[in-house]
């Protein structure tokens, strides 16, 4: 599968993988610009009329430690980007601040929760009309046009990822098409992804100089968040769930 | 051998031929000579047709109006499902020529998609959930969507500033 935990070493080494898909992009480049002249970086972005690929698998590693604790940066920062803004009570919520404490110590944890985007999603087992899916680089989506507003994904989350939108929308933004009566949830700012940026919610936790979201591609060895997730102690939230998820926590 | 049946009905289906050609040539009278007149009273609205902001259109008149649903069909499929995002059959490319310069939508009595849409009766239901404005140039991911200098690889967007961070965002109640 396409995850740099569970690659087997003969046929399938991340270095191969890396390899095909840094020549593969720098054909790409090579056809739509001059020579020399590389508008984007080779590692991240892609052209448009290319699909995704599971050669990439976008996640997100967050450092609790890091994050401070009363800051809400990253949830409005999402409100922001894909219009809600957290003021109706049946307003959506695709990411959520939450404070752990251990009662025996005392010790507390501060991290954002979000759709976790799992290599095997329940939402998308679950789902009757084939409307969530995951994308070949991993992230876990909703097509609005055929979801029928059934919730099972909501129950099937483990993570209690998905809203519901109740109410009828207006001035959504042009890149984020949503509406009443389908199920939504995080997207991983899929329209910044497919431009060569990266989800909102870490932009404004690096705008507020925390640092605590990093996000990267974690089938890249040399990618900033598989070194880490590579060398550091991070965890899956409900590891015992084997979902193998995509966003991974450090520091909890 | 033909049976009564089946005679009778391959009878009634060209009677029914004639009768819509007679329909669609009357149809096709009346329109020709309302063409250039205002709506006349109680009968639903003629489309508006106001100029669209760019050029050209992907493809010529004839070939959209038959098509441009099968085209945004495909064209949905292919962005939601693999992440391409070519420009060409772009419903955001769309709304960006053809948003009315007064109300900048696509939408409204006068708008391109909607009065079109009233007046031959179907259902335009894109925009329950799609925007039916241009996207703002100053846009949160500012990118022009449509314009014929983008290059086919589009630049790192820097996007941090914009973020309102003093919103209410997500605070539940
Ligand atoms: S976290 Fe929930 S919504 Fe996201 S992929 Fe997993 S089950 Fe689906
Ligand atoms: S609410 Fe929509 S996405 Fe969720 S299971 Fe039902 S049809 Fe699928």
């Amino acid at each position: 599968m396409s995850n740099s935990m569970d690659k087997t070493p003969e046929n399938n080494s991340p270095d191969k993988k890396r390899r095909q898909f840094i020549g593969y992009s720098a054909a790409m480049a090579g056809l739509a610009i001059a020579p020399g002249v590389t508008l984007f970086d080779l590692a991240h972005g892609r052209a448009p009329e290319e699909a995704a690929s599971s050669k990439v698998r976008w996640g997100m590693l967050i450092d609790s430690g890091k994050c401070a604790s009363g800051c809400n940066d990253c949830v409005s920062a999402c409100g922001t980007e894909n219009g809600f803004s957290g003021s109706r009570e049946t307003d959506s919520q695709w990411i959520r601040k939450v404070e752990i404490k251990d009662l025996r110590i005392g010790q507390s944890h501060s991290l954002p929760m979000m759709c976790q985007h799992c290599e095997h999603p329940p939402c998308v087992d679950v789902c009757p009309t084939g409307a969530s899916f995951k994308r070949a680089d991993g992230i876990v989506l909703v097509d609005r046009h055929i979801c029928i507003g059934c919730r099972y994904c909501m129950m099937a989350c483990p993570y209690k990822a998905r809203s519901f939108v109740h109410e009828e929308l207006h001035d959504q933004n042009p890149d984020v098409p949503r509406g009443k009566g389908c199920v939504e949830s995080c997207t991983l700012c899929v329209h910044r992804i497919d431009r060569g940026g990266q989800p909102a919610c870490a932009d404004a936790c690096t705008a507020a100089g925390h640092n605590a979201i990093l996000f990267g591609d974690l089938n890249d060895p040399n990618s900033e968040i598989s070194k880490r997730v590579a060398t550091l102690a991070t965890t899956q939230v409900r590891a015992d769930l084997g979902l193998n998820v995509g966003v991974r926590y450090q520091g909890i | 051998m033909v049976s009564l049946a089946k005679l009778r009905v391959v009878l009634n289906w060209q009677r029914g031929g004639l009768l819509a050609a007679l329909l669609a040539l009357g149809a096709f009278a009346t329109a020709s000579v309302n063409a250039h007149e205002s709506t006349p009273a109680g009968r639903v609205a003629l489309p508006v047709h106001a100029e669209a902001s760019g050029d050209k259109c992907v493809r010529d008149t004839s070939y959209m109006k038959r098509h441009h649903m099968d085209e945004l069909k495909h064209h949905r499929k292919e962005t939601m499902r693999k992440g391409i995002r070519t420009t060409e059959f772009s419903l955001q490319g769309c709304i960006n020529c053809h948003a009315d310069k007064k109300t900048n939508s696509v939408l409204g009595k006068e708008g391109f998609c909607q009065s079109c849409h009233s007046y031959a009766a179907v259902k335009l239901d894109c925009f329950e959930c799609h925007a039916s404005k241009p996207k703002a140039a100053t846009a949160l991911s500012s990118m022009p969507a449509s314009s014929a200098d983008t290059p086919a690889i589009m630049p790192q967007q820097v996007q941090a500033e914009s973020v309102d961070l003093n919103s209410t965002g997500g605070v539940r109640k």
